[in-house]
This record gives C-alpha cells, structure tokens and sequence, in this order.
C-alpha cells in the first residue's frame, strides 16, 4: 500500500459503508480520482461495499399482486354504486342512449318515407300516354266536354272542357 | 333489461353489436320494394298545371319533350304554373290547386299491370266554395301523362297534365 493510499484508507472506510454523508464535496472528488488512478484501492473498496438488494430490504412486507386486484375492484364497485345511487336517471340515460338512438332513428326513416313530398330530383320521364280509355266524363253548370282522339301514332287522348257559348 | 353483459368467457359484449342487426332489418324493411309498393296499393301522383297562351311563344325549358303535343291544341305559349301531386293509398285523393281559382284533385282507383285507373275532378273557386265543375274516370299507362284542358276566359287554357304510378 503506498502512501497516497494510506491517506485515503479512512475515506473509503467511510465509502465502503455507505455513509457518503460523512465526507465533504472535496473528499468525494478527490476519492474517486483515486479510484481512477489506483485499482488495488477500486477493487478494495468493490469487495467491501455491501450488496445493495440487503440494504434495501423493506422493513414491511409490501401487498401481493391478489391484494392490489382485490382493493381496485373494491374502488370500482364503490363508485359504480355511489353513481347509480346519485343519478339513477342519468344512468338509465347512458345505458340506454344506444338503443334509443337506433330506435328514433328508425322511426326517422320510417316517417320520411312515409310523408315525404316528391323531390325535384325524382323527376319522371315527361312522356304522354299512348293509350287512353276514357271510362266517364261528367260536367256542371255550363260546361261542355269534347274528347278528342289523336290521329293514327300522332299526338295524345285530350279531354276538353269548354264553357257554352250561350252561357 | 341489461344492455351490457358479459359473457362466461369475460368478453363483454356491446349494445351497438346487439342492437346493429335489428337496425339494418327495420331499415330494410322501412325501404319498400316494388312488390311491396304494389301490395300496399299505394301510388305516386304527379300533376302538371300549365296556362296555354297565344299571346306569346314562351315555353317552359321543362315542357318541351311535351311541345309536339301541346302545339296542337291551338297555342303558342306555355307555361308551367304548378306541380303537384304525392304519395296517395289506392281510394285516397292528391289535390292542387292550380291558376285562376282551379283546383283538380286525382283520386287513383286501381292498377292492373302497367295501367293504372284514375278519376280526375275539377273545381272551380266561386265565392268560398269550391264548385264542381267536372269529373272523369280514365285508364292511362302508368307513369304517362294524360292531358285534360279547360278553357279560360279571355282565351287562354289551363293544360292539366295528370299521371300515377
């Protein structure tokens, strides 16, 4: 052991045990450059120093996988129970809202369907009737009606409706 | 009635999964199909109301696949003033009333193939009442426009164009 090593023997007795407090800022520095520069002294100290898993051995015994799942499924049933006990609707709501949707959009599209006016886009082929068969012409007050018939394939079945010239 | 659930093998199972099927089915069955349609009996109704003029050539850009026809009832000018008409059950009466106080109503009686049997009846605003002022019974093709023209005074005509499907 040289003598730069005996000046240092204290310090690492104090860093072998852990008790970093016990040195100063200075003495830190001025141990690990040595450490740096002597490895008989690196290698003293790697033996004396104790495992780090003993020292932190906890001093009670910490709660099991099983424990933490039982708490937290405690927790949860508490607050679903403290919610449907406070607002019993809202629940109600937010279990329902789903289904309620699905049924009033159903109905939507029902009552469309139903009252739905004819769109503009809905637009038939503006064509005449070839053949019409008129079954029945019936006339008020001073009116006269005259069906006149097209020629052969040529023009359209029109009903007339006149007012009498005497009238 | 639980709309959460969870099943023996801890998958929980969601209410849209549930409900989703039986939304597509009332949606399909909300959309009638043509078969359905002809076993409701219910029709679509479209009137065309159109004053006939010889005062001017102007004709409406959408009557003109109808121009041939319409020029041969004497006039130079028409215009289309109303549209009417709308879903109806057979028996049961679309009514628009179109210019100069008319009003037609179009009451679908039956359909037999590809023709359809109607009754079209026209009124005439007089004071507060709606006089009748004729009434006929027709067959056309369905979806084709049957043309009926009453005579206005002053010399114009209201062309009514009727059709149901």
């Amino acid at each position: 052991m040289s003598e730069s090593c005996r000046q240092f023997e204290q310090l690492l007795a104090l860093a072998a045990t852990g008790d970093f407090d016990a040195l100063t800022p200075q003495q830190v520095a001025a141990l690990e450059a040595h450490l740096n520069a002597c490895s008989p002294c690196a290698a003293r100290l790697a033996r004396s120093a104790p495992a780090a898993d003993v020292r932190l051995t906890p001093a009670v015994e910490l709660p099991s996988e099983g424990n933490w799942e039982h708490v937290w499924e405690a927790i949860d049933a508490a607050r679903q129970t403290r919610v449907r006990q406070a607002w019993p609707a809202s629940g109600a709501v937010q279990r329902l809202w789903r289904p309620l949707l699905a049924a009033a959009a159903c109905i939507l599209m029902v009552v469309m369907w139903r009252s739905a006016p004819m769109s503009e886009t809905q637009t038939w082929e503006l064509k005449l009737s070839d053949n019409v068969v008129v079954h029945e012409i019936e006339t008020f007050g001073d009116l006269t009606s005259l069906v006149v018939y097209p020629a052969e394939d040529d023009g359209a079945t029109v009903v007339w409706f006149l007012e009498n010239e005497g009238a | 009635m639980r709309f959460v659930s969870t099943l023996a093998s801890g998958r929980v199972v969601r209410p849209a999964r549930r409900v989703l099927p039986g939304v597509m089915l009332i949606a399909l069955l909300a959309v009638p199909s043509e078969a359905q349609q002809q076993k409701m009996k219910t029709y679509d109704v479209r009137l065309l109301g159109i004053r006939a003029t010889n005062s001017n050539k102007d004709v409406s850009p959408e009557l003109k696949p109808l121009l041939p026809t319409l020029k041969k009832l004497g006039y130079t000018g028409f215009k289309l003033m109303k549209k009417g008409g709308g879903r109806v059950a057979e028996g049961k009466s679309s009514t628009t009333t179109l210019i100069e106080g008319y009003k037609v109503r179009v009451t679908p009686l039956s359909r037999t193939g590809n023709r359809v049997k109607m009754r079209i009846e026209g009124f005439k605003r007089e004071g507060t009442k709606d006089v009748p002022k004729w009434n006929t019974t027709v067959t056309i093709d369905r979806g084709r426009y049957h043309l009926q023209v009453q005579k206005l005074p002053g010399g114009d005509g209201l062309v009514i164009a009727v059709t149901a499907r």
